[in-house]
C-alpha cells in the first residue's frame, strides 16, 4: 500500500464532514417515502465464469501491527508454542482464505529475506524505510509458513525487485521449494523445516511503478528485469505462479502496464492491480459506487493485456490479481513516532458504511472472474484489517471490524459459477457519475450446482429496496436463508467493548412465489440471499 | 480456385466429418431479451465504390449504356442497389484517394484532366467526380462518405473539399459548386482521413507518427470547419499489421477521432473450405484488439469520450482475376471476382460478425459495390450490357434488411469442429436481432457443416407471444456453383419449411452448408 501519510490528511478533511452529510442527500434523498425498486436478470446459460479460489485471499505487510502484536505475539498469554496468536488465527479461520500474500507491500522492496531465518537471536535489527519503522526479523518466511500451516492458508510470496534482483528471489525459492540436496534446501532443514514449503503462488516485486517505492523503476527497467527473474523462477519451479506489478493506483495504469507485459508475456501469469477507494467529495453516495471505478480499472487493464496478447499473436492467457484492495480513508487513530518497534500505523478504524462499500468491491472483482483470478484484501491483521488486536499490555483483546462479514459471506458462498447479471431499475447520480443503480448485486452458483447465492446491496441511504429475480429457468427452487448486515448508525463500529454492535442477522424479506423471487432490501444493507437449487 | 473448392468437400477435421450425412448435428441458442449488446447503428449497412477497374466506369457510370439514364447513371444497377438499403457508401477510395486531386473531377467533363492513376496503374479520365457521385448517391437513395487524400495531398485540400460539398454559399469553394450546378449542399458527414496509410504500398504512406500528426492537424480544421461531421482515422490494412499502429495513431488523433478504420479481407486458402467458413472468427479478434486498444488509450487520456471501430472495407476475396487486363488503360477488368456459393456461407458470417460487435462497430463498409469484389455485376454495353447479382448479395440484402435493431447477445451450445489451428469451432453461426419497432425477432443462421444437417432449437418463451413470419435458406448442392449472365439465378434464396414454433419454442433442421433467415413476430 502507498502514501498512508496523504490518507491521514484526507481522512482529517473528509471523516467528520462527508459523514455527516450523507445522511441528509443519499440516493434518492428527493423521493424518502418511495420505496426503490429494481429487476434482476440471470439465466444460467449467462455466466461470467468460474471463480478461482486464489480471489479470496489476503495480505499481511511488515507493516506497523500487523506481523507483531498482530498475527505474532508471544509473550499474549493466547500465544502458542510458536508465539502465534491463537485468538486471531480463531478470527482469521472463518474467512476461509485461500492466500495471504507476503512480506509486502513497500517493506519488500528493501527486504532482505535472509535476515529473517536462522537463530532469532542471530537475527539482524534492521532501519526499515517504506514505513520508518524499526524491523526485529524475529518473524521471517519459516515463521510465516508455519504461520500459513496454523492457519489454513497458502502462501504468497513476494520477491524483492526493488534493493535486491534475480539471485536473491532464486536462492528465496530455492530455500522454500526445493526438497534438499542444494545448499538454500539444506538450510532450510537446518532451520528446522524438513518438508518444502511448495510456495506456488509468486509476486515480482511490488508496486514498481511509484515513485516512493524502494529502488523504483521505469516500466522498460522494471520490464526487464522482472522477465529475467521470472525467465529463472519458472526454470527452477515450471509450476509457479507470477505475478509482475501493474499500476499501483487507476490514475498510473496505462503505458505501464503495456510496457511491463511487452516485455514480461512468456513468464506473468498474473498483472497486478492496487485499488483502496475512500469517501470522496461525493460524500457517501459516491463513495457507495467506488467499485464503478474499480470495474473501470479492470476493464481497462483487460484491455491492455488483450492488446498485447493479439499483438503478440499468443494464446497464453494473462489474469489481473487485485494483490491489494480495500476501503482505506480513515487515518491513524493512534499517534506513532519513527523508527519504533511495531507502531500503530494505518489502524483504521472501520464503520459500518464502508462494509457497503468493502462488499461492492468485493462482488466488483468477481463479477470480472474472467480476467481477474486473484484478489487480496490488504490487510489482514490491524493495517486496514477486518481483524484489529490490543497489544497484551493494553487489554490482549482482538476483534473483527464491520468488513469482516461481507468478506465473509462472499467467501463462504461466492465460489462457483458467476451469473451475467442484468438489472434494470432506480438509479442515482453521484461524484460525477450518472446512472449509479441502487442495487448492486452478484449471483452465483455453487459449484455443486445445490445452491444459488444472491448476494446485494441496498445503496440507498434513504429507502428500502424491493428487488425482483426471475428464476424460473432454474428449475425448482426454494429460499434458504437471508442474511442482512445494517445498522442505524452509518458510523457505528465494532470496539473491544462492543465487539458484535455490527453484526449479521437472519432476515425474512424474501418470498419465492411462481418462480419468482421478491426481496425487500433494507435501507443501506448488505444481503445475502440463499436459494436451493434441486 | 476450382480444384481447392472441390477438394473442401474431402477436406480433413471438417465440420459433421465422419459417416457423411447420416449423424444430425445439434445446437440450442440461447437468448433473452434482457441480455443485449447494442443498438445497430445505421452506417453498419454501408458499401465502397472506389476509381478503381469498372466500379465506378462501365459500374455505376456508362453514359453508352441503354438503360443509362440522362446523367450517364446506369438504371439496372440502380435497381439492384436499391433493395440493399445502404445507409452510406465510401468513396473515392481506396488506394486511388491517395493520388487523387479532387479538383480534377469538378467543372467542364470536356475540361477534366486525364491522368495515369499510380495506384491501380490506369487511365482515369476523371468524367466522374464528387458532384457526380453525390448526384448518383441521391438516386441510388443513400448517403456517401467521403474520403480525403492524406498520401500526396493535406490539410488544405481536405477543408477546401469540405467547403466544397457542405458550406451553404458565398465562398470560393462553396460558390464554385453552385456554378457547377449544385446550389443545394451535398452535405456529406462521414469523412475518412486517407486510406490505409499504414501500408507500404499506399501513395505516401507515412509513418504512424507522421499519419498520427497530420491526420490531427487535418482534423481539427475539419471539426471547425463542420463540428458534426463524423472522422474516421486510419486503422491498419489487416490484422497482422494491428496494434502499435492503432495505439500511435490514436494517441495523436483521439481529440478529433470519431471512428478508426480496420479492414478485413479473407479467401478460401489451401482448399481449406472448413477453416474458410470460420474466417470471421479472425475478424472478432481483430475487432477485440483494437477495442482494447481504443480502451487504454481512452482511459489514458482519462476522457469519456468512446472512438469506435469502422470495418470500411470488408469481403470475401481470393479468386483473382478472370478477365486480362493492361496497365494504363481506361476502366480495366481489375479483381473481378466470380464469387461461388460457399463464399456466401462465409460473408454472411462475417457481416454477423460485425454486428454482433455493434458496441464497439459502428461503421461498416462491404467492399466493393459493383464489379470489383462486389455483389453486383455488369457488363460494358458492347459485352452484352447485362447486369447480374453474385451469391454474397443475397445474404448482404437479408442482414441489410431485417439486421437493423437491437443485437441480443446470444449463447450457442452444440457440435463444433476442428481445423486450420482453431479449436471449437461451432458448427452453428448465428445472430438475433429485434427490430427497432421491437415487433420482429429475426434470428440468421449458417450451418457450417459440409456433411451434415443440423436440429436446433430456441427458447423464445421470454419474449411473449411468438409466430412464424417467414423463413429463407440460401443453399445449393454444388459449393462452387455461381451466378452468370446466362443463368443469373443459380444461387438464390428460396423460401425454407424446416422450422416451426411450438408453445413458444423454436425447434427446426438447418440444411448443411445453408444460409438461413428465420423471421418471427412479437407483435401480440
Amino acid at each position: 500500500m502507498k502514501g498512508i501519510r496523504t490518507l491521514v490528511c484526507a481522512a482529517v478533511l473528509l471523516v467528520s464532514g462527508s459523514l455527516l452529510y450523507a445522511d441528509t442527500a443519499g440516493p434518492e434523498a428527493a423521493a424518502g417515502e418511495k420505496p426503490l425498486r429494481a429487476t434482476i436478470t440471470i439465466h444460467p446459460a449467462y455466466t461470467v465464469g468460474e471463480t478461482d479460489d486464489a480471489l479470496f485471499s489476503s495480505f499481511a505487510e511488515h507493516m506497523g501491527r500487523c506481523v507483531y502484536h498482530g498475527i505474532y505475539e508471544p509473550e499474549h498469554p493466547r500465544a502458542d508454542k510458536d508465539g502465534f496468536r491463537q485468538d486471531v488465527i480463531d478470527l482469521i479461520k472463518p474467512l476461509g482464505l485461500e492466500c495471504v500474500r507476503y512480506p509486502g507491500g513497500n517493506f519488500l522492496s528493501g527486504y532482505d529475506w535472509k535476515d529473517g531465518i536462522g537463530p532469532k537471536k542471530d537475527r539482524p535489527v534492521r532501519k526499515e524505510l517504506a514505513w520508518r519503522s524499526i524491523e526485529t526479523n524475529q518473524f521471517g518466511v519459516d515463521e510465516f509458513m508455519a504461520w500459513c500451516k496454523k492457519t489454513g492458508v497458502k502462501p504468497m510470496m513476494g520477491v524483492n525487485l526493488g534493493t535486491a534482483g534475480a539471485k536473491e528471489a532464486i536462492e528465496l525459492m530455492e530455500y522454500c521449494n526445493h526438497p534438499g540436496g542444494t545448499y538454500w534446501s539444506d538450510l532450510r532443514k537446518a532451520n528446522g523445516s524438513p518438508e518444502p514449503y511448495g510456495v506456488k503462488y509468486w509476486c515480482l516485486g511490488n508496486e514498481m511503478d511509484g515513485d516512493w517505492q524502494i529502488g523504483h523503476k521505469t516500466a522498460s527497467e522494471y520490464g526487464r528485469l522482472a522477465y529475467e527473474t521470472g525467465k529463472l523462477m519458472k526454470l527452477m519451479d515450471p509450476e509457479c505462479r507470477l505475478t509482475v506489478c501493474g499500476s499501483s493506483a487507476y490514475r498510473m495504469s496505462g503505458d505501464w502496464e503495456a510496457e511491463v507485459l511487452r516485455h514480461t508475456w512468456p513468464i506473468a501469469d498474473y498483472i497486478a492491480i492496487h485499488g483502496y477507494y475512500g469517501v470522496p467529495n461525493g460524500g457517501i453516495p459516491a463513495f457507495l459506487a467506488s467499485n464503478l471505478e474499480l470495474e473501470d480499472y479492470i476493464r481497462k487493464v483487460a484491455g491492455i493485456i488483450e492488446y498485447v496478447r493479439l499483438t503478440k499473436r499468443s494464446d497464453k492467457r494473462v489474469y489481473i490479481s487485485v494483490d491489494e484492495w480495500n476501503v482505506a480513508y480513515h487515518g491513524d487513530r493512534i499517534p506513532h513516532e519513527d523508527w519504533t518497534e511495531a507502531p500503530h500505523i494505518g489502524e483504521d478504524h472501520y464503520v459500518f458504511v464502508d462494509s457497503l462499500a468493502f462488499a461492492s468491491l468485493l462482488m466488483t472483482i468477481i463479477r470480472n472472474c474472467d480476467t481477474v483470478k486473484a484478489a487480496c484484501f490488504a490487510q489482514l491483521v490491524n493495517v486496514l484489517a477486518p481483524v484489529l488486536t490490543e497489544n497484551r499490555e493494553e487489554g490482549g483483546r482482538s476483534w473483527a471490524q464491520t468488513i469482516y462479514w461481507p468478506f465473509m459471506h462472499l467467501s463462504q458462498w461466492g465460489r462457483g459459477t458467476v451469473l451475467d447479471m442484468r438489472i434494470q431499475g432506480d438509479t442515482y447520480d453521484a461524484g460525477g457519475r450518472k446512472g449509479i443503480g441502487c442495487l448492486d448485486s452478484l449471483a452465483v452458483i455453487s459449484r455443486d450446482k445445490k445452491e444459488l447465492t444472491l448476494f446485494a446491496v441496498n445503496r440507498s441511504l434513504d429507502s428500502s429496496l424491493t428487488a425482483e429475480c426471475d428464476l424460473s429457468r432454474f428449475g425448482k427452487c426454494s429460499v434458504a436463508g437471508h442474511t442482512v448486515l445494517n445498522n442505524e448508525d452509518l458510523n457505528a463500529e465494532n470496539t473491544p467493548e462492543e465487539p458484535d454492535r455490527v453484526k449479521p442477522r437472519a432476515a425474512h424479506g424474501c418470498r419465492l412465489q411462481d418462480g419468482v423471487l421478491t426481496a425487500e432490501l433494507e435501507k443501506h444493507s448488505w444481503n445475502v440471499i440463499r436459494i436451493k437449487l434441486d | 480456385m476450382f480444384c481447392s473448392l472441390l477438394n473442401a468437400e474431402a477436406a480433413e477435421g471438417g465440420p459433421g466429418q465422419g459417416p457423411s450425412g447420416e449423424k444430425h448435428l445439434k445446437s440450442i441458442i440461447n437468448i433473452h431479451p434482457a441480455y443485449t449488446v447494442g443498438d445497430t447503428e445505421d452506417a453498419l449497412f454501408s458499401s465502397f465504390i472506389e476509381h478503381i477497374g469498372r466500379a465506378v466506369y462501365h459500374g455505376i457510370y456508362e453514359p453508352g449504356h441503354p438503360r443509362a439514364d440522362k446523367d450517364g447513371f446506369r438504371q439496372d444497377v440502380i435497381d439492384l442497389v436499391k433493395p440493399l438499403g445502404l445507409s452510406l457508401v465510401r468513396y473515392p477510395g481506396g488506394n486511388f484517394v491517395s493520388g487523387y486531386d479532387w479538383r480534377d473531377g469538378i467543372g467542364p467533363r470536356e475540361r477534366r484532366p486525364r491522368r495515369m492513376e499510380l495506384a491501380w496503374k490506369s487511365v482515369e479520365t476523371n468524367q466522374i467526380g464528387v458532384d457526380e457521385f453525390a448526384l448518383w448517391c441521391k438516386k441510388a437513395g443513400l448517403q456517401p462518405m467521403m474520403a480525403v487524400n492524406m498520401g500526396s495531398a493535406g490539410a488544405k485540400d481536405a477543408i477546401e473539399l469540405m467547403e466544397y460539398c457542405n458550406h451553404p454559399g458565398g465562398t470560393y469553394w462553396s460558390d464554385l459548386r453552385r456554378e457547377n450546378g449544385s446550389p443545394e449542399p451535398h452535405g456529406i458527414k462521414y469523412w475518412c482521413l486517407g486510406n490505409e496509410i499504414d501500408g507500404d504500398w499506399q501513395i505516401c504512406h507515412k509513418t504512424a507518427e507522421e499519419y498520427g500528426r497530420l491526420a490531427y492537424e487535418t482534423g481539427k480544421l475539419m471539426k471547425l470547419m463542420d463540428p458534426d461531421c463524423r472522422l474516421t482515422v486510419c486503422g491498419s490494412s489487416n490484422y497482422a499489421m494491428s496494434g502499435d499502429w492503432e495505439a500511435e495513431v490514436l494517441r495523436h488523433t483521439y481529440g478529433i477521432a470519431d471512428l478508426v478504420a480496420i479492414h478485413a479481407y479473407y479467401g478460401c486458402h489451401g482448399g481449406d473450405v472448413p477453416a474458410f467458413l470460420a474466417c470471421n472468427l479472425e475478424l472478432e479478434d481483430y475487432i477485440k484488439k483494437v477495442a482494447g486498444i481504443i480502451e487504454y488509450i481512452r482511459h489514458a487520456k482519462r476522457t469519456d469520450k468512446k472512438v469506435y471501430i469502422s470495418v470500411d472495407e470488408w469481403n470475401v476475396w481470393y479468386h483473382g482475376d478472370r478477365l486480362p487486363h493492361e496497365d494504363w488503360s481506361e476502366a480495366p477488368h481489375i479483381v473481378e471476382d466470380n464469387y461461388v456459393f460457399v463464399d456466401a456461407l462465409a460473408f454472411a458470417s462475417i457481416f454477423m460478425t460485425i454486428l454482433r460487435n455493434c458496441d464497439n462497430v459502428k461503421a461498416a463498409c462491404m467492399a466493393q459495390l459493383v464489379n470489383v469484389i462486389a455483389p453486383i455485376m455488369t457488363e460494358n454495353a458492347e459485352e452484352g450490357g447485362r447486369c447480374w447479382v453474385q451469391p454474397t448479395y443475397w445474404p448482404f440484402l437479408h442482414i441489410c434488411k431485417w439486421g437493423r435493431g437491437t443485437v441480443l447477445d446470444m449463447r450457442i451450445e452444440g457440435d463444433t469442429y476442428d481445423t486450420g489451428g482453431r479449436k471449437g469451432i461451432g458448427c452453428l453461426d448465428s445472430l438475433a436481432v429485434i427490430s427497432r419497432d421491437k415487433k420482429e425477432l429475426t434470428i440468421f443462421a449458417v450451418n457450417r457443416s459440409l456433411d451434415s444437417d443440423m436440429d436446433f432449437k430456441c427458447d423464445l418463451s421470454s419474449f411473449g407471444a411468438v409466430r412464424m413470419i417467414e423463413q429463407l435458406v440460401l443453399n445449393s448442392d454444388d459449393l462452387n456453383a455461381e451466378n452468370t449472365p446466362d443463368e443469373p439465378d443459380l444461387v438464390k434464396p428460396r423460401p425454407g419449411t424446416g422450422c416451426l414454433i411450438d408453445d413458444g419454442h423454436l425447434t427446426g433442421i438447418l440444411e448443411k452448408h445453408s444460409w438461413n433467415v428465420i423471421r418471427i413476430s412479437l407483435d401480440k
